[in-house]
């Protein structure tokens, strides 16, 4: 099915473009603005317009804006994703959240685990070979490892109830992958040798407990659950108490010293209180909206086409005035039972 | 939703207990006939507003992946408007000052019903409480069903006054995690047309 400038193209009508003549066989929607558009979407010219796989919001007709500024994507993470969106729409220019920007060293653990966990992701978008993966990177991957240190050292002390990381609850899934992460980074540190006392602790903590964790940890899975892997194991509390703690204290070092953030922001964030592993909760998610707004700017400054991240972020830099100017934004969250999305402008068109 | 010619007008105070984030949120709904007003001033996405009434386990929105954690664990300043009318079929959303948005009013629907007691129709309550200095019936009652091959269960204590509810305390049997969803002022025969009118 083919519209062109708001009118059904039907077989036996006259095609502008003979390559179009299966489009108007077939039945899935495609919504052109003009013919021009017809041609430069087959010769694959577009970015901004195509056809969503599903499982949600299966074979809607999106199209983005296309001109100098930068669209600013909002997504629910358990919705339509951006890898979905940007697959659908051939997006060659973009960040993403989950990718990041950080420095990892080729070979290093850390970027083994972080390549293995997003490598769907760069495959749907088309950029699993790219040399340098972080031009597409939304963030720093560290202050969600740190967050997750944090969040989990109730569970090690016993204050909170590690049933809360099994199933039916989620939170043990992506606890259990940034805890590997944190083993990961903190293994490539001791390889690399300490280079702060916050290192020197970590690395302290990973050579103590190396022989009774390293195995269990190396063999987590990615969609595994935490309060699962660690039955049996309450052997194991103390010691992830301690090196979660360590792991905390280097994040704190990290963000008060970061480069990626502004010299303000690093000042706002060493006047936090983080006299627990909750106050340390505030410190790790402002700086990752920090990094989050450093990141959003560059790429408008660089007339990225997508930047893309969830809702929450996108609504964190409007309301705090840390949106650059001009940006048309897409909040592409569900709405309730409807499969229905929401643009803050006429730009963001579904056809179904 | 059952007509209300007068109207209500009810400010909410939603509480989750017991998440990875503890956010406290303030509603005020106004309810007129069949048009309805919903505004959510804790600065949540809709979808997250929404699961407080739709949430599968009754216990409101669960984040799956560490950026929801992280982000549903901090307040942010922001509102969210909801007007519905359900005799157009539609609602009209609009988050903070951005431009509004028209959707299918049964999209948003649940937002407006939480608080009436219609469910419990036929069902004896468990004892009499006040709250709200009103006198309430309590009934105590469960949800139930499995994900990823886990039981839950997740027990509601609800309290009724008249047709209202205004207490909905739904938690988590194994963990204690929940959902808060408290009236904490009740105005009957108090909301004008503009209260439930939408921009234009």
């Amino acid at each position: 099915m083919m519209w062109v400038g708001g009118r059904r193209v039907r077989a036996g009508d006259p095609l502008t473009e003979a390559r179009a003549a299966a489009f108007v066989a077939d039945d899935v929607v495609r919504d052109f603005a003009d013919w021009a558009e017809v041609t430069a979407y087959i010769d694959r010219a577009t970015d901004y317009i195509g056809t969503l796989p599903g499982p949600n919001c299966a074979g809607a007709w999106i199209w983005f804006e296309h001109d100098a500024h930068m669209n600013v994507i909002g997504e629910d993470h358990s919705y339509i994703e951006f890898n979905e969106l940007g697959a659908a729409v051939r997006a060659r220019s973009f960040t993403y959240e989950p990718f990041s920007t950080d420095v990892l060293a080729p070979g290093s653990e850390l970027a083994r685990v972080y390549l293995d966990e997003n490598r769907q992701r760069m495959n749907a978008l088309g950029i699993a070979a790219a040399p340098d993966h972080r031009r597409y990177g939304g963030e720093s991957l560290y202050p969600k490892i740190a967050d997750t240190t944090a969040d989990l050292i109730p569970y090690f002390t016993g204050v909170k109830d590690m049933a809360q990381q099994r199933p039916p609850n989620w939170d043990g899934i992506p606890n259990q992958r940034y805890l590997r992460m944190a083993w990961a980074h903190a293994h490539d540190i001791a390889a690399a040798g300490a280079a702060s006392p916050e290192e020197t602790v970590l690395v302290h903590e990973y050579n103590t407990h190396r022989n009774l964790l390293g195995g269990w940890i190396n063999g987590l899975t990615f969609r595994g659950y935490l309060g699962v892997s660690i039955d049996g194991h309450r052997d194991f509390y103390a010691p992830l108490r301690d090196f979660c703690a360590a792991y905390c204290d280097l994040m704190l070092q990290r963000a008060f010293t970061d480069p990626g953030i502004q010299p303000a922001e690093r000042l706002e964030l060493q006047g936090l209180p983080r006299t627990s592993p909750q106050k340390m909760l505030k410190i790790f998610n402002r700086w990752r909206n920090f990094y989050m707004a450093g990141v959003v700017a560059q790429a408008s400054a660089n007339n990225v086409r997508y930047a893309a991240m969830g809702s929450y972020h996108m609504n964190w830099l409007r309301r705090k005035g840390r949106m650059p100017a001009a940006v048309h934004m897409y909040d592409v969250g569900p709405l309730g039972h409807a499969d229905v999305a929401l643009a803050y402008s006429d730009a963001l068109r579904v056809t179904r | 939703m059952a007509p209300e010619a007068a109207g209500l007008r009810a400010d909410l105070l939603i509480t989750r207990l017991r998440h990875s984030g503890d956010v406290t949120a303030a509603q005020t709904l106004w309810r007129l006939g069949d048009r309805f007003h919903l505004r959510d001033v804790s600065g949540r996405p809709l979808n997250q507003i929404l699961a407080d009434a739709t949430g599968e386990r009754g216990i409101g929105f669960e984040p799956r992946s560490k950026e929801e954690i992280m982000d549903t664990r901090e307040a942010m300043e922001g509102t969210v408007d909801v007007w519905g009318d359900l005799a157009a079929g539609k609602a009209v959303v609009r988050v903070d000052d951005l431009k509004p948005v028209t959707v299918d009013v049964k999209a948003v629907l649940p937002l407006a019903t939480g608080l009436l007691a219609g469910d419990l129709a036929g069902r004896a309550p468990g004892g009499r409480v006040r709250f709200l200095d009103r006198d309430c019936a309590e009934y105590i009652s469960e949800l139930s069903g499995t994900r990823e091959g886990a039981r839950w269960v997740t027990k509601v204590r609800t309290l009724v006054a008249g047709p209202h509810v205004l207490l909905r305390e739904a938690v988590d049997a194994a963990t204690g995690m929940g959902l808060r969803t408290e009236v904490t002022a009740l105005a009957e025969g108090a909301v004008t047309s503009a209260e439930v009118t939408p921009p234009k």
